[in-house]
């Protein structure tokens, strides 16, 4: 792994804070749900912060969720990433629904344009239908339609990718339980942790700490994408 | 003397380079994927190990801002036995000594990890740290029970430093890190967590309790978010002999060479 140089291009303003496109040439691609740490060029810092790409990397861009507020286009930027494990889509599949209780889908967005790319049918499941950013920019394929209509089985093999913010209580499992649908869990599921990783992988420093079927896993090395069957039903 | 001087021989603790980790900054041993973060340290502390097994705090906590950040994790770690199975084979082939550090609760279970652990090859060293619980009277009877071949170091927080700093004052032949102070926070459900504070306002208490300490001619490591070459600077003049760093090394790539340490 090296260091990637990155410029800010451009800002915008989000619901959550500050997001912006980078000019990375050297970024190859990064798997939706994986994430970088970001700062600024000669900017000293107790620890850089951690960004999560809202978009797939194209002609040497990518968007970042979450910048600070004190970075401006032309800034120099310097990425360390990207980091975990992010999504993979599994063959086999021909829908993909991408779930999510809160409006802010911009890190899920990828895995979206992921899916469409490989000709795939996307379905954009919510709690509820809110006008303003969360169907910004979202591709014209994807259909929309609430959480409560998946009231009958799914009929296509579809695989589903949500999100939860485990940054509080209560426990991951309980948060997956209850933001997904039992009728998806027929469906083959990944979902991003969002929660605290100071370390990036590199202490085992215990901020980040998951439990799961397996034990207890770090977000920061062996997610922050875990699989549904992991993050479900785990003993408390 | 801190340990009974039963002419017992006691190895000598060097740090050459004068540079090290905290523990809880990289692990429990130096892994190979993040050799940029050890290759130039004098010695390695890995992360805190306690007799008994020990899982995440239910309330873990991280919190950031700008100048500080308060951590609250549990420091959970397999246990002294399932750690020393896992980690003294990455210990003994590491190319840089092992300090190994121990959460100490009782003399009885101390006694026997160090025992242990001066069995292993290349642990150069024991680094103890002790909960705001036990008061100066608990710790110096529990030192005073215990034998060791391995030179001790005492990890003290800010706050243990004043409060003990008499009771140092009368056993200078030791080595202490000065580690941070620890500070409390509400979470979200608006209960109060304690937990390790990294702050830029700290690094000046540090330096102040650096420089006291050192000047009673005890060996002081001092750190506690240490990220410039100013403050390394600061630290060597306030009289710490040995420099530790913390959340320099998550920031990814770090070059130590950058800060104009003494490297290897």
């Amino acid at each position: 792994m090296k260091k990637l140089s990155a410029t800010l291009a451009e800002i915008w303003q989000t619901p959550a804070g500050h997001a912006g496109k980078v000019y990375t040439p050297e970024l190859k691609q990064a798997d939706p749900g994986q994430y970088f740490q970001a700062w600024r060029e000669g900017e000293q810092s107790l620890l850089p912060g951690i960004v999560f790409p809202t978009s797939l990397a194209s002609n040497g861009s990518i968007d970042l969720d979450q910048i600070p507020p004190s970075w401006y286009p032309g800034d120099r930027l310097v990425l360390w990433g990207p980091l975990g494990h992010g999504f993979s889509l599994p063959s086999g599949v021909n829908l993909i629904f991408i779930v999510s209780s809160k409006p802010d889908i911009s890190r899920l967005k990828p895995v979206a344009e992921l899916a469409i790319a490989k000709g795939l049918s996307v379905s954009l499941c919510v709690d509820k239908f809110e006008p303003g950013y969360w169907h910004n920019g979202l591709p014209a394929a994807i259909e929309i339609q609430a959480l409560s209509d998946l009231s009958e089985g799914v009929s296509q093999p579809g695989f589903f990718a949500a999100e939860v913010d485990a940054s509080n209580p209560p426990s991951v499992s309980e948060l997956v339980s209850r933001q997904i649908p039992k009728i998806l869990h027929q469906c083959q599921g990944q979902v991003l942790v969002r929660t605290a990783m100071p370390c990036i992988g590199i202490a085992e420093c215990g901020a980040c700490a998951i439990k799961t079927r397996k034990g207890w896993r770090y977000a920061c090395k062996d997610g922050p994408v875990f699989s549904l069957e992991d993050l479900i039903d785990v003993a408390a | 003397m801190w340990l009974p001087d039963d002419n017992m021989q006691k190895r000598e603790l060097v740090i050459n380079p004068p540079l090290v980790n905290a523990a809880s900054s990289l692990g429990f041993y130096p892994n190979p994927k993040h050799q940029n973060t050890w290759e130039n340290l004098g010695a390695f502390i890995t992360n805190p190990i306690s007799f008994k097994a020990r899982q995440p705090a239910d309330n873990r906590l991280f919190i950031s801002k700008q100048s500080y950040y308060l951590m609250h994790t549990g420091l959970a770690n397999p246990g002294f036995k399932s750690s020393l199975k896992r980690f003294a084979p990455h210990w003994a082939k590491a190319p840089v000594g092992i300090i190994v550090h121990l959460l100490a609760e009782d003399s009885f279970s101390l006694q026997q990890m160090i025992a242990t652990l001066e069995t292993c090859e290349n642990v150069v060293a024991v680094e103890l740290s002790f909960s705001d619980r036990l008061d100066w009277a608990d710790i110096e009877s529990m030192l005073h029970n215990i034998t060791s071949e391995l030179p001790i170091i005492l990890c003290l927080t800010l706050q243990q430093v004043w409060a003990y700093l008499p009771m140092l004052e009368r056993n200078t032949d030791q080595v202490i890190h000065v580690g941070g102070g620890r500070g409390a926070i509400l979470d979200v459900s608006a209960n109060l967590v304690s937990g390790r504070l990294v702050g830029f306002d700290q690094f000046s208490l540090i330096l102040n309790a650096v420089q006291k300490v050192s000047k009673l001619g005890i060996r002081v490591i001092g750190g506690g978010g240490i990220i410039s070459g100013n403050q390394v600077k600061a630290m060597f003049k306030a009289g710490a002999q040995v420099i530790a760093f913390d959340c320099l090394l998550w920031q990814g790539g770090v070059d130590l060479s950058e800060l104009q340490v003494p490297i290897k």
